[in-house]
């Protein structure tokens, strides 16, 4: 029977799900059996039933890594104790395995937090996973990810936090549980994103569980970022730009997108991926078949590469990226990302100012007299670009900045959209070449930027914009709100706060 | 062991008809049009003009092309009194298909783009000058822009600022 059951997996994968364990093989499942949240100091009371298990041998319980402990070990239940101090979020995983055959085993994945941080999210500037070139001014993060409603999660770090984009993106390459792909007519659902035109991402759309801190955004799809082996990939979405296809290329293993939207093909309240939208489909979601090739389609809003805090049940209406000052140069930069907006004590808005955005998702910075109508604040954007209307002088090697000394001291002033928010922002830039060359193993700088567009700026119109890179988040708190929820008592999101 | 379950299946014929339906779908709302470098043709033009996809506009030293690509993305060709396409601009929702706008030019593009974008992470405006192609890109998810112009078919009295 094995035998036949292998040959039909050569002839059709999908017919894997028939051909699981034999009738007399223990199958191990625990109580709860969903991935749990726990205070410090806290206990869970975990329950294990074994099945097939004919003179009722039961399970032994393990800790990994060993934070807490497990007591009351007996073979069909354990209580975890958390640490009664936890300084920072941590995930363990308590595995019990069948005494009876010892391939069999159920994990089950408890996120022990620190007090009041069930809704932060440690993040950390510190040059990404790829050891052999440094990502400067990239805030990474780890994510637990889940096949849908089970136990069944990796935690992949590495994971770059983006408040210019939307929706959680992993390369295949590093997943090593089976999240359940989306398809449409019997083809695979693929998902296409550009970056400014130069990179792309493409790869299948699955659905996962994904958990932040205490956070958990059950059934959303996630972009699984890999290259088609059967198919090519349509030229509307590569627009012959560089396939990022790998984490030596991309930087990180995966970007993690929290932006103004729900969606990644949301905006200003429409979707034009949505099932039924009129017009056409964008090149954002393809319907491919192995050997014949793919085609734009739309499909429902559910099913769409989701902001995950959008899906939060609470502390789902944004997020608030913080960090320390910096200076020049730092080795590391640790900063937190704090789900909601004035929806817990450690979240309110308090005396930030509030900046609407436009319907395109943009405000105006105002920059040496030019109005720079697509301006946008964004964390993964490494630098500070702008057009270069005061003349700084270009580096000799690259497309940067690079002012002989000292420095330029400079200002600009954000205006909200509808005249809701306006403020000035004062900003060093720096020579890229010393700031990099002077701290050749630091991560975060505070100074550097880069050209955007070419003046004369038409009152911001063409490639002109100013884009507030990863710089302008060191030394505040930086308020991001999703569009089609609410904040209590501030103004109709999308919008921008700090 | 259990008889393995039957998912339901697609037969090539299906899979043909589904494919079709979504081209076609595709390529009827996104306006065919010239690309840089190329020359306008009027009867498409015209027909741009009955679905009132199409905006022409007499910018004095040239004539503004304004596509609107679906609801996503507007597409501006730049065309010379010749009636040459001199110049391209886009901005919108999406990138729209640069290898159609491009034309010719696409190529050239391509391999620059590459080649930049290759040399350090992070993510950042674009620039690129050739004798021949100059091309600019920024923006965000969700809202995109750029132009991309020959330099050299850029009529006399015509800034290149004046495309975008």
């Amino acid at each position: 029977m094995r035998r036949f059951c292998f040959t039909l997996v050569t002839i059709n994968l999908l017919w894997l799900a028939g051909c699981g364990t034999t009738s007399t093989t223990p199958m191990v499942s625990l109580s709860p059996g969903l991935p749990q949240s726990l205070e410090q100091g806290a206990a869970l009371d975990i329950k294990a039933t074994v099945s097939n298990d004919p003179s009722n041998k039961g399970v032994t319980w393990s800790l990994n890594p060993s934070f807490g402990s497990l007591s009351n070990q007996n073979p069909t239940s354990v209580i975890y104790q958390a640490p009664d101090t936890v300084t920072s979020n941590s995930v363990v995983t308590i595995t019990a395995t069948s005494l009876a055959n010892s391939g069999e085993a159920a994990p089950l994945v408890i996120s022990v937090l620190a007090p009041g941080q069930q809704n932060v999210q440690p993040i950390s500037v510190n040059g990404g996973p790829v050891p052999s070139r440094l990502y400067i001014n990239g805030p990474f993060t780890t994510v637990l990810i889940c096949v849908s409603g089970t136990s069944q999660c990796q935690s992949i770090d590495g994971i770059l936090v983006d408040t210019g984009s939307v929706g959680l993106r992993l390369f295949k390459s590093t997943l090593t549980v089976p999240l359940q792909p989306i398809t449409q007519s019997g083809g695979s659902v693929n998902n296409c994103i550009s970056f400014v035109g130069q990179q792309f991402l493409w790869g299948e759309v699955a659905s996962a569980d994904v958990y932040l801190a205490g956070e958990t955004a059950s059934g959303v799809s996630v972009q699984l970022i890999a290259d088609p082996t059967s198919f090519a990939i349509p030229t509307s979405c590569s627009n012959g730009d560089l396939d990022a296809d790998s984490q030596e290329v991309f930087g990180a293993n995966g970007l993690l997108g929290v932006g103004d939207e729900p969606t990644d093909c949301t905006l200003s309240g429409a979707n034009p991926c949505n099932l039924g939208s009129t017009g056409a489909a964008p090149p954002a979601y393809f319907v491919c078949f192995d050997g014949e090739g793919c085609a734009a389609t739309q499909l429902p809003i559910t099913q769409q590469v989701m902001n995950p805090i959008a899906a939060f049940p609470r502390d789902n209406n944004g997020n608030i990226l913080q960090f320390p000052p910096i200076g020049t140069a730092m080795a590391t930069a640790n900063g937190t990302m704090t789900f909601g907006i004035n929806t817990e004590p450690n979240n309110n808005l308090g005396t930030a100012t509030v900046f609407a955005i436009s319907a395109q998702n943009n405000f105006t910075t105002v920059f040496s007299g030019q109005q720079l109508t697509n301006s946008f604040i964004d964390s993964g954007s490494n630098m500070l670009f702008f057009p270069n209307i005061t003349g700084l002088q270009l580096c000799s090697d690259g497309p940067f900045y690079c002012p002989a000394n000292p420095p330029a001291a400079l200002s600009a002033t954000n205006e909200g959209a509808n005249n809701v928010g306006s403020g000035p922002v004062d900003f060093q830039v720096d020579s890229f070449d010393s700031d990099t060359q002077d701290n050749p193993t630091d991560t975060a700088f505070g100074y550097i930027a880069g050209p955007n567009g070419t003046p004369p700026c038409q009152n911001g119109k063409g490639a002109c914009s100013f884009d507030w890179g990863l710089p302008f988040f060191y030394n505040r708190s930086v308020f991001t709100a999703i569009d089609l929820q609410t904040v209590a008592n501030e103004p109709k999101t999308p919008w921008w706060a700090y | 062991m259990r008889s393995p379950f039957v998912l339901p299946t697609f037969s090539a014929e299906t899979r043909f008809v589904v494919l079709h339906v979504l081209f076609v779908m595709f390529a009827l709302s996104v306006p065919a049009s010239a690309s840089l470098g190329g020359r306008v043709d009027s009867v498409e033009g015209d027909t741009l003009h009955a679905n009132g996809n199409l905006r022409i506009k007499d910018a004095g030293h040239y004539t503004i092309y304004e596509i609107k690509i679906s609801t996503w993305t507007t597409v501006r060709e730049f065309v010379s009194p010749a009636g040459v396409v001199f110049g391209v601009a886009w901005e919108g929702q999406f990138v729209p298909d640069l290898k159609q706008f491009l034309g010719t030019y696409f190529r050239d593009y391509s391999a620059m783009a590459q080649a930049e974008k290759s040399t350090s992470f992070g993510r950042r405006p674009l620039r690129l000058r050739l004798p021949s192609l100059m091309f600019e890109t920024g923006g965000h998810m969700g809202s995109y822009y750029g132009r991309a112009y020959d330099p050299e078919l850029v009529p006399e009295k015509v800034g290149e600022q004046e495309i975008y």
